[in-house]
């Protein structure tokens, strides 16, 4: 193995992001091991790679800070939508048991009903503002813009109780970047990804992760149109596929 | 005879600066090899210790029969060492004793320094981002090393040569390592 085959065929890349033969890895870890011109590129190598992916994951918090927003994130959006929702059916239960007894009690409960929901809508739209600012954004740096999605937890992948939305480019390549649980020894990811009518949009196997928090995958704009979406990720262990979360979006146009 | 073999020779004849130097070569790549294994990345350090312990008390007692497959040798304590420690790991997940359970939690939380030197990586791509001469190289960085895909289709779809991926890669590292040591130097 000489330094110009290394070059020509992006051996160091490739052995960073697990692409190589079990062979290839063999005889490039063989090599590199006393080359300090192969070691020097790996280093600056993975610092690059780490360095973009920690740059994406920063840009959320940067897009809010610099437009003077409270700094809340998306788990705090989460906790705050949850807590309403808790609210919400707390105050729904408690209104239809004295309803026929507390008439004028039962009137300012549905109020307060009233302000929660619109609470929880405005909730909504500031997510929605966020992301669209946070689209914008990726689409400033990059031509391929870049959406990272948080596992939907609770259940509620239903369509509208999303809390990602992204807003769809023109044309072209856009990235998910989706957090990952942390399930150790996934052998590769699958990811499904499926409308609100769960008709098959995009099925990619094989998916590496050279990451421990988060998997990359590149989608063709064109796949999606306005509406509801769900990708279900799936690891695979011992020759099996188990499912490791859902991660419900919604494309806006 | 070769570089492997003197400094084997050396090592044996009980040669200090012979075993120091063994060390500086490949200390490096040892630690190289154990942070790609999930398991032992957080072990690292110790297993490149006893990787090197166990390396040079075989090469004393004169067990290196080809000083030629010396780098593959190491190659192999390392990965052996790597291996277990992920067993012995995976045992200690499904244990139900409590203090085996408590000594694999990695839960403290990033250093300081850490968090200093992540912001000044983030502020480092950004500007390697900004300095790249079209929008082409920025995808090109993205699609390869985010989204992992292959060089071939990038560089179907961007009607690009293999010369000009290299050549963009080169570039972004380049200056990426020079920013980022600029900012190493200045602390």
């Amino acid at each position: 193995m000489d330094h110009r085959e290394i070059e020509d065929r992006n051996i160091p890349d490739l052995y960073l992001m697990n692409k190589l033969s079990n062979e290839a890895r063999l005889q490039f870890e063989e090599h590199f091991i006393s080359c300090p011109e192969c070691l020097s590129r790996l280093e600056m190598t993975e610092g690059l790679r780490t360095a973009l992916k920690n740059e994406l994951m920063a840009r959320p918090l940067t897009t809010i800070h610099s437009t003077g927003r409270s700094p809340f994130r998306t788990y705090g959006f989460a906790l705050a939508a949850a807590a309403i929702l808790i609210s919400l059916g707390l105050l729904a239960a408690l209104a239809f048991r004295t309803w026929s007894e507390e008439q004028r009690e039962s009137a300012e409960l549905r109020n307060r009903l009233g302000v929660a929901t619109a609470s929880l809508e405005q909730e909504r739209n500031k997510s929605a503002q966020l992301n669209a600012q946070l689209a914008a954004l990726a689409q400033q740096q990059g031509t391929v813009p870049v959406f990272p999605l948080v596992i939907t937890r609770g259940g509620s992948d239903t369509p509208g109780s999303t809390l990602n939305s992204i807003v769809l480019p023109q044309a072209g390549w856009m990235i998910f970047l989706l957090e990952l649980p942390d399930v150790p020894r996934i052998e590769s990811y699958k990811a499904v990804v499926r409308d609100s009518k769960g008709i098959l949009v995009s099925d990619i196997s094989g998916l590496k992760s050279t990451s421990r928090d988060t998997l990359a995958i590149s989608v063709l704009s064109s796949l999606f149109v306005p509406g509801d979406f769900v990708i279900s990720l799936e690891g695979l262990t011992s020759g099996r596929y188990t499912l490791l979360g859902k991660y419900s979006f919604h494309v806006l146009r | 005879m070769s570089q492997e073999a003197e400094l084997i020779a050396e090592i044996q004849g009980g040669n200090v600066q012979a075993e120091e130097e063994f060390v500086n070569r490949y200390r490096r790549g040892i630690l190289m090899i154990l942070r790609r294994s999930y398991e032992a990345v957080g072990a690292a350090e110790d297993l490149c210790q006893d990787t090197l312990r166990i390396a040079l008390d075989s090469i004393r007692r004169g067990e290196i029969i080809d000083p030629d497959r010396l780098s593959g040798f190491v190659c192999g304590i390392a990965r052996n060492l790597a291996l277990n420690y992920a067993r012995r790991a995976a045992r200690r997940e499904t244990s139900t004793d409590d203090s085996e359970l408590y000594s694999l939690s990695p839960v403290s939380p990033p250093a300081q320094l850490d968090e200093l030197l992540r912001a000044e990586q983030i502020r480092a791509v950004r500007r390697v981002l900004e300095e790249l001469p079209g929008d082409r190289d920025r995808e090109l960085l993205y699609r390869f090393y985010i989204a992992e895909e292959d060089k071939e289709s990038i560089c179907r779809d961007l009607d690009l040569t293999s010369l000009h991926f290299n050549r963009v890669l080169f570039r972004a590292r380049e200056r990426y390592r020079q920013l980022y040591e600029k900012y190493l130097r200045r602390k």
